[in-house]
């Protein structure tokens, strides 16, 4: 029995440095672009007024920050609605302004997906070029001591589980 | 065990799953796999790339989420681990002898290997993604109708193993000895792995795991790349083939 613990012991301590390696070798990016996944690029050429619409998701930590950014050329930006929901818990916030924005930035209170709808309306004159950034920063790691807390129990739980399981076949054995 | 019946086929896959502590290993997968997804990873899909609804794109990213580079190399190695321990070893140590005492024969041995395996491989993959995933977005686990992509990536998870289970056995019987068994897989994994290798271990996995996910489902997997998947599915059928008839051809394990 305590051969078997021990020998499971050090195959998952061999592991760990794999998995060190791992995150050495490609580690975990501090930023992400939207742009990385096709962004929102809107262009063409026109007189009048314009509407943008996009939605996408974000997986986001608590504290996490979103950046937005609107890059335009050949058109003015006349407003925009920015309507952000935690799609899970249904909690929605919203933002709206008008003439040339800068856009708010959104840290977020709970982790988890967030379906982010951004309406920009915009005037165009001639050939326009209108391009919407959105940039995810990781935030500090102060709200993560509940998730901490959570893989704690996850872990104990399963090792418990698991000791209870070889603890019972060990006594059936015997 | 039972003499006949499908509670003697259950006992086998149990005792399959116990053979050597193998359970215990899949208890030390579920935590190196919990290590190699990145607590802290965030992610962005656009609108384009969801299914129809928000919470099932919710769980869409979710899933492609928990992934990590390392992943399809690890998942395969512990698939080929699993069968040196039920094909070679269990040969090997005279278990089989012990299975023939029992009234279970080979094919019905082979089918039962088939399902402890696939519980063993899947168990820690498919536990530790949910954890980290219920971990990232406890309350997605009340999105009820995303549970289609966690039930989605199970499936195909078990479509992957099903595929590369009768190569790597087959691969086991004939060469018998764990350790070259073990030595060809692994120069088969590390050295030929390419994109038009045998067991392209790497690129079907990511298939499987992450490519179809958000788009069409189980139909997606197949369509999307015929030409490299038919010929692997077709080598594999051929292997399970091969492996029935092999133990047609050797007859049962005689005690020596």
């Amino acid at each position: 029995m305590r051969l078997q613990a021990s020998l499971l012991l050090s195959l998952s301590l061999l592991l760990v440095p794999l998995v060190f390696l791992s995150h050495a070798s490609s580690p975990p990016p501090r930023e992400f672009w939207l742009s990385e996944r096709g962004g929102i690029v809107e262009y063409g050429s026109g007189v009048g007024e314009r509407v943008v619409r996009e939605t996408f998701l974000a997986l986001i930590h608590v504290n996490d920050t979103v950046y937005f950014d609107i890059r335009s050329s050949g058109c003015e930006v006349t407003s925009y609605r920015l309507k952000i929901v935690h799609v899970s818990s249904g909690v929605s916030y919203e933002y709206e302004g008008l003439g040339e924005p800068a856009l708010p930035t959104f840290t977020a209170s709970m982790g988890g997906v967030y379906s982010m709808e951004l309406e920009v309306r915009f005037e165009a004159r001639g050939d326009y070029n209108l391009q919407v950034e959105a940039r995810i920063g990781r935030g500090g790691k102060v709200g993560y001591a509940r998730l901490y807390l959570y893989d704690a129990i996850v872990g104990c739980v399963l090792l418990l589980v698991v000791g209870l399981y070889a603890a019972k076949r060990y006594k059936e054995v015997l | 065990m039972p003499r006949r019946g499908t509670r003697r086929f259950f006992e086998l896959v149990k005792w399959y799953i116990s053979f050597f502590n193998l359970w215990a290993a899949s208890a030390a997968l579920f935590f190196l796999y919990l290590l190699l997804y990145d607590r802290f990873r965030v992610n962005v899909i656009s609108s384009y790339l969801w299914a129809s609804s928000p919470s099932e794109g919710a769980w869409a990213l979710l899933v492609g989420t928990a992934f990590s580079v390392l992943e399809p190399m690890v998942a395969t190695m512990h698939l080929a681990l699993i069968v040196a321990l039920l094909f070679s070893l269990e040969e090997g140590e005279g278990m089989s002898y012990v299975r023939y005492a029992g009234g279970a024969g080979r094919l019905e041995a082979y089918a039962a290997k088939w399902l402890a395996s696939l519980a063993l491989f899947l168990s820690p993959l498919v536990g530790a993604k949910l954890a980290v995933i219920l971990s990232w977005d406890t309350r997605a686990s009340l999105l009820l109708q995303g549970w289609r992509f966690a039930a989605l990536l199970a499936v195909s998870l078990a479509a992957y193993a099903t595929y590369l289970f009768p190569i790597l056995s087959a691969l086991a019987v004939v060469v018998k000895r764990p350790l070259y068994y073990l030595i060809l897989v692994f120069l088969e994994l590390y050295v030929i792995e390419e994109r038009w290798s045998l067991l392209s271990a790497r690129y079907l996995y990511m298939h499987a795991a992450l490519l179809f996910l958000p788009t069409t489902g189980g139909v997606g997997f197949f369509s999307v790349e015929r030409s490299v998947l038919l010929p692997r599915l077709a080598a594999s059928l051929l292997c399970a083939i091969f492996t029935v008839l092999w133990y047609r051809l050797k007859g049962e394990v005689k005690w020596r």
